[in-house]
């Protein structure tokens, strides 16, 4: 009677921990693919700036881990033309490495799309997504 | 005379378009020849060890980038190991599984920073 009680218990546990080692995977699956953070990124998505603004920063929301220096970028480039007028990189004085930032050279009036491709360390994850913003005229 | 002349705006005409063709191909690589075609198909041991795009001008190899995502789960499949040289670049790919996959590649020009991306579709499944 005990042994059976016993049983079943342990039986009980081994579910109950298999359903949890499920969801605790499922949910570090979906939060390992880097995720750029919008309202601590500058300039923010869709901004209209009234003068050329000094550097592009992104931040994002990556595993312990952080970003792959070597995978992950972003690219500045004028709409009009696409041409490319930076590549941002991982800031790589940032321990977390979840930043990537590039000093920008001055910016005509004009608008600008920022390219991005993430790649997380910890499981390759790989994201990509872009934004744009506008540096209005004097 | 007035034939001559005819003659002579014709060919100046065709010259400009030529220049103006050449004028908008330039600054924005596009992939002319990949080892591995768009919407491919293999077998699991058919799979090319390594991919190579070939485009119609020279991109620069700081700022060209090429990853390969299997799309299922969105993961880095190929090995990081990026070559570029003049117009081709060339990544090696980690022994895949049955799926689909997607060769997601970006190109900056060296000279005047002309930027352009594009992706290439392709699944590997197991032998029948």
């Amino acid at each position: 009677m005990q042994r059976r009680t016993q049983v079943r218990l342990t039986q009980g546990l081994t579910l109950l921990l298999a359903v949890v080692g499920m969801l605790f995977l499922i949910a570090s699956g979906s939060a390992a693919h880097p995720n750029l953070r919008a309202n601590e990124s500058s300039p923010s998505p869709g901004a209209l700036l009234n003068s050329s603004p000094a550097r592009v920063q992104l931040v994002f929301s990556v595993e312990s881990q952080g970003l792959v220096p070597e995978q992950s970028f972003f690219w500045v480039i004028k709409e009009s033309g696409l041409s490319v007028v930076a590549l941002g990189q991982v800031d790589l004085s940032v321990a977390d490495r979840n930043v990537m930032a590039v000093t920008l050279p001055h910016l005509d009036p004009a608008v600008y799309r920022v390219k991005w491709v993430a790649v997380s360390l910890s499981d390759q994850g790989f994201s990509e997504g872009s934004f744009s913003f506008a540096v209005a005229g004097q | 005379m007035k034939k001559v002349s005819f003659g002579l705006s014709i060919v100046l005409t065709a010259i400009g378009l030529g220049l103006l063709f050449v004028g908008a191909a330039f600054g924005h690589p596009r992939v002319e020849t990949s080892n591995i075609a768009d919407g491919a198909v293999f077998n699991l041991t058919q799979v090319p060890g390594q991919i190579t795009l070939t485009f119609n001008e020279e991109i620069d190899p700081k700022r060209s980038v090429v990853y390969v995502v299997r799309l299922q789960g969105r993961r880095i499949a190929d090995n990081g190991n990026l070559f570029i040289e003049e117009n081709q670049m060339t990544i090696g790919v980690n022994a895949l599984d049955a799926g689909v996959y997607q060769i997601r590649w970006i190109a900056v020009t060296p000279d005047d920073a002309g930027f352009s991306e594009g992706t290439i579709t392709f699944a590997v499944h197991f032998d029948s």
